[in-house]
C-alpha cells in the first residue's frame, strides 16, 4: 500500500511530463509495472523550468542518474539536501513563518524562500500549493484575509524569482488548521505561516 | 398590594381605564416602556403546567408527559427572565396548589399570590393526544385580578418550548407594544464533532440543529432578510467560497465561488445583493454581489484586507473591517458616495462590526489582549465597551435590538452569551453542543 502510494506522484509526474514535452509515454505501461522500481525511476527525469536551466537541458544532465538521487523523485540543490527530502518525506518545502497581524516576508525568511524558488526551478514538472495560515488570536474572517494576502505574498516573490504563476495555487486557512495545538506565544509564531504543498499535478 | 402600585409598575396607558369601562372583559393595552430609565423587575409567580388529559395509561406515557411538562415550565421561565421585566418567585413560597387550582382568574384565589408578593401569575394546562400538544396559558395582574392575555396554542410533543415560545411572543407584545423574540433563531459555528459545521438553535440556545454535514471548514452563517435561507462559507470544495442554504427546501448551492477567497457575505437588508470579500488574484477587498444580475462590484482598492461587512438597516452604507491605518479597524463605507471614514482610533485589533437594527449603534469587538464587546454610535462617538471578562467576539444583534449574542471564551472554552444592549443580564446559551462560536441572530421569522 505505502508502495503503490509512493509511486502515485511518479505516475502523473511522468504524465505531465509526456504532455509538456510531447514525448508519448503511456501512462497505462507505467501503471502496469507500478511495482517495479527501475520504471520508476526512470520517469522520474524532470526537465527544469526555462530561465533557470536551459529548456532543452534536464534535471538529469546536471544532476546526474536519476538513481543517485534523494528519493530517485527529485532533482536537489545539492546531494542530499535538506529541501529535497524533505520534499520526498514530507510533500512539502520550506515553510515561511511570519509576524503577528503581518504578511511581509521577513528577512531571515528570505534564504528558505530563495532556496524553495531554485528548488522549484530545478524540478520544474511540480506544482505547489501555497497556503497561508493565521494564528487564532485574530478574528476568523479578518484571519481568512490575511492567510490569503501571506500565500500571496510569498506567491509573488516565487514569480519575482521567476517561478510560473501557473505552477502555483494560493488557498488560506485563515486560523483554521493550526500546526501547532495551544495558545502560547510559541504556538502562535509557528502557526503565522505560509506552507508550500506538492500537489500531484 | 395596592392597585396604584401596579399601574405604576405596568405604566398603563391612560386609554386603560376608558377601555375597562367600556368593556369588563377586555383588557387595554398594558405598556412597559423599554427606553424609559432604569426598570425595576415585577416580581411574579409562575405555576406549574397542569396536565389536563385523563391519566396516563402507562409508564412511557406518564413519563412523556412529566417531560412535556418540565420543558413548557423551563421555557416559560426561560422567556420571562430573559425579557428582562421580572423575576419569578421560587416554587417552594407558593401558597397556591397547583394540583387542585384552576387555571382561570375565576378559579384563582389573588390573594394567595399578593401575600408572597407577586405582582403577576403566569398559569398554564396542556394536553397531549398523540403528537398534539394543546397548551393553554394565562397570564395575570395579581392586583386587579384580571387575566392580561391568554391563548391556546396547539404545537407537537416534540417541541413543547416553541408553544411557550410563540406564547411569550404575545405575552410580550401585549406587554411592551413591540415584537418578542421568543421565537427567533441563532446560527452558529461549533468543531466539536471534529469539523467545523453550522447548527441553528432557538433563541435560548435549546434545540440546537446541525445544518452542514460536508465534514470541511463552514464558517460565518449569516441569514437573508426573510430568515429562510443562510449564508455561509465552507471549504467543501476545497477553497473557501460562499454558499446559500435554503432552509425550507434543503437546497445547497454555491453563491460565489471565484479564485481566491470568498467570504464574509452579507445580506443587503432588502436581500437583493450581498456584500463580501474577494481576493481574486488580489489584496482581499470589498465587492457587492448583485443577486439579480449576479455581477460583481469591487467597492474597495487599498492592497489592504477588507473584510466583514454590516449593513446599515436602510442599505446605504457598510460598516467594515480594514487594515489600511496599520492595524485592524472599523470603517464606514458611503456607497452612494463611495468614500469611507474611520470609525475607531484605540485598540490594537477593532472587528466584527454589527450595525443594530434601529441604526443607531454599531456593536463591534475591541482587542488589546483579549476582545470585548463594545458599541460605538454611527459617527465614532459614545464608544462605550459591554463586557469585561474572558474572550468575546462576533456580536450579532437580535432583531429587537435590545439583546446581543457573541461568542464568549473563558479558560479555552468558547460558548455563546446573551446580553441587554446597555451590557447587563448576561445570559449564557447551552446548546448541548459545545465550542459554539460565530453565532448569527435571525430576523422576526413569522
Amino acid at each position: 500500500m505505502k508502495g503503490s502510494l509512493r509511486i502515485l506522484p511518479v505516475i502523473l509526474l511522468t504524465f505531465l511530463l509526456a504532455a509538456g514535452c510531447g514525448k508519448r509515454i503511456a501512462t497505462e505501461d507505467l501503471a502496469g509495472e507500478a511495482a517495479a522500481p527501475g520504471a520508476v525511476t526512470e520517469s522520474a527525469v524532470v526537465a527544469p523550468e526555462e530561465g533557470v536551466v536551459s529548456g532543452d537541458v534536464t534535471a538529469e544532465d546536471i544532476l546526474g542518474n536519476a538513481d543517485a538521487r534523494i528519493g530517485g523523485r527529485y532533482a536537489s540543490l545539492s546531494p542530499d539536501d535538506e529541501l529535497t527530502r524533505k520534499a520526498a518525506e514530507k510533500g512539502h518545502l520550506y515553510t515561511i513563518y511570519f509576524d503577528y497581524d503581518r504578511y511581509t516576508v521577513r528577512d531571515s525568511d528570505l534564504d528558505n524562500l530563495g532556496k524553495n524558488a531554485k528548488w522549484l526551478g530545478l524540478n520544474s514538472n511540480v506544482k505547489i500549493r501555497i497556503e497561508g495560515h493565521a494564528d487564532e488570536r485574530g478574528e476568523t474572517e479578518y484571519n481568512l484575509a490575511l492567510g490569503d494576502k501571506r500565500a500571496r505574498s510569498v506567491k509573488k516573490y516565487l514569480e519575482d524569482l521567476g517561478v510560473k504563476t501557473d505552477r502555483m495555487e494560493v488557498v488560506s486557512y485563515g486560523e483554521e488548521k493550526p500546526a501547532v495545538a495551544g495558545s502560547s506565544e510559541e504556538a502562535w509564531s509557528r502557526n503565522r505561516r505560509a506552507e508550500f504543498v506538492i500537489i500531484a499535478n | 398590594m395596592h392597585p396604584k402600585m401596579t399601574i405604576r409598575a405596568f405604566a398603563f396607558l391612560a386609554v386603560f381605564l376608558l377601555q375597562a369601562a367600556l368593556s369588563s372583559l377586555a383588557w387595554g393595552k398594558v405598556y412597559i416602556d423599554l427606553a424609559g430609565p432604569a426598570f425595576k423587575k415585577l416580581p411574579m409567580g409562575v405555576q406549574e403546567f397542569k396536565d389536563l388529559g385523563p391519566a396516563p395509561r402507562s409508564a412511557e406515557e406518564r413519563a412523556l408527559r412529566e417531560s412535556v411538562k418540565k420543558e413548557l415550565l423551563d421555557a416559560a421561565l426561560t422567556d420571562l427572565r430573559f425579557s428582562g421585566f421580572f423575576t419569578v418567585i421560587d416554587q417552594k413560597a407558593y401558597i397556591e396548589d397547583a394540583g387542585s387550582a384552576g387555571l382561570t382568574a375565576g378559579e384563582t384565589n389573588f390573594r394567595n399570590w399578593r401575600t408572597i408578593g407577586a405582582q403577576a401569575l403566569l398559569k398554564g394546562g396542556f394536553l397531549v393526544e398523540g403528537e398534539k400538544l394543546t397548551v393553554e396559558v394565562r397570564f395575570f395582574d395579581t392586583a386587579t385580578e384580571k387575566q392580561v392575555i391568554g391563548k391556546k396554542l396547539t404545537g407537537s410533543v416534540k417541541n413543547p418550548r416553541r408553544v411557550v415560545h410563540y406564547f411569550s411572543d404575545s405575552l410580550h407584545e401585549e406587554l411592551t407594544g413591540s415584537k418578542g423574540v421568543f421565537t427567533t433563531k441563532i446560527l452558529f459555528v461549533s468543531g466539536k464533532d471534529g469539523n467545523k459545521e453550522i447548527y441553528v438553535s432557538d433563541y435560548d440556545g435549546r434545540n440546537a440543529v446541525k445544518l452542514t454535514r460536508n465534514r470541511s471548514i463552514n464558517l460565518s452563517p449569516q441569514w437573508s432578510p426573510d430568515g429562510k435561507k443562510v449564508l455561509y462559507v465552507s471549504y467543501k470544495k476545497g477553497a473557501p467560497s460562499l454558499y446559500l442554504l435554503d432552509l425550507s427546501t434543503g437546497r445547497d448551492e454555491p453563491l460565489s465561488a471565484k479564485p481566491g477567497i470568498n467570504i464574509s457575505g452579507r445580506f443587503s437588508p432588502d436581500g437583493t445583493k450581498v456584500a463580501l470579500t474577494m481576493s481574486g488574484d488580489n489584496s482581499p477587498e470589498l465587492v457587492l454581489l448583485d443577486l439579480r444580475t449576479m455581477e460583481y462590484k469591487r467597492l474597495t482598492s487599498n492592497h489592504g484586507i477588507d473584510v466583514s461587512p454590516s449593513w446599515s438597516p436602510d442599505g446605504t452604507k457598510l460598516a467594515y473591517v480594514s487594515d489600511s491605518a496599520g492595524n485592524p479597524h472599523i470603517y464606514v463605507l458611503d456607497l452612494l458616495s463611495g468614500k469611507s471614514r474611520r470609525l475607531t482610533f484605540s485598540g490594537r485589533y477593532n472587528s466584527s462590526p454589527a450595525w443594530s437594527p434601529d441604526g443607531k449603534l454599531i456593536a463591534f469587538a475591541r482587542s488589546d489582549r483579549s476582545f470585548n464587546i463594545w458599541v460605538v454610535r454611527p459617527d465614532g462617538e459614545k464608544p462605550a465597551q459591554l463586557t469585561f471578562s474572558g474572550d468575546n467576539r462576533n456580536p450579532s444583534w437580535a432583531p429587537d435590538g435590545r439583546h446581543i449574542v457573541f461568542s464568549s471564551t473563558e479558560k479555552g472554552v468558547a460558548s455563546l452569551k446573551i446580553i441587554r444592549s446597555d451590557g447587563t443580564e448576561a445570559m449564557r446559551l447551552n446548546t448541548g453542543i459545545g465550542g459554539e462560536k460565530a453565532p448569527s441572530w435571525s430576523p422576526y421569522l413569522k
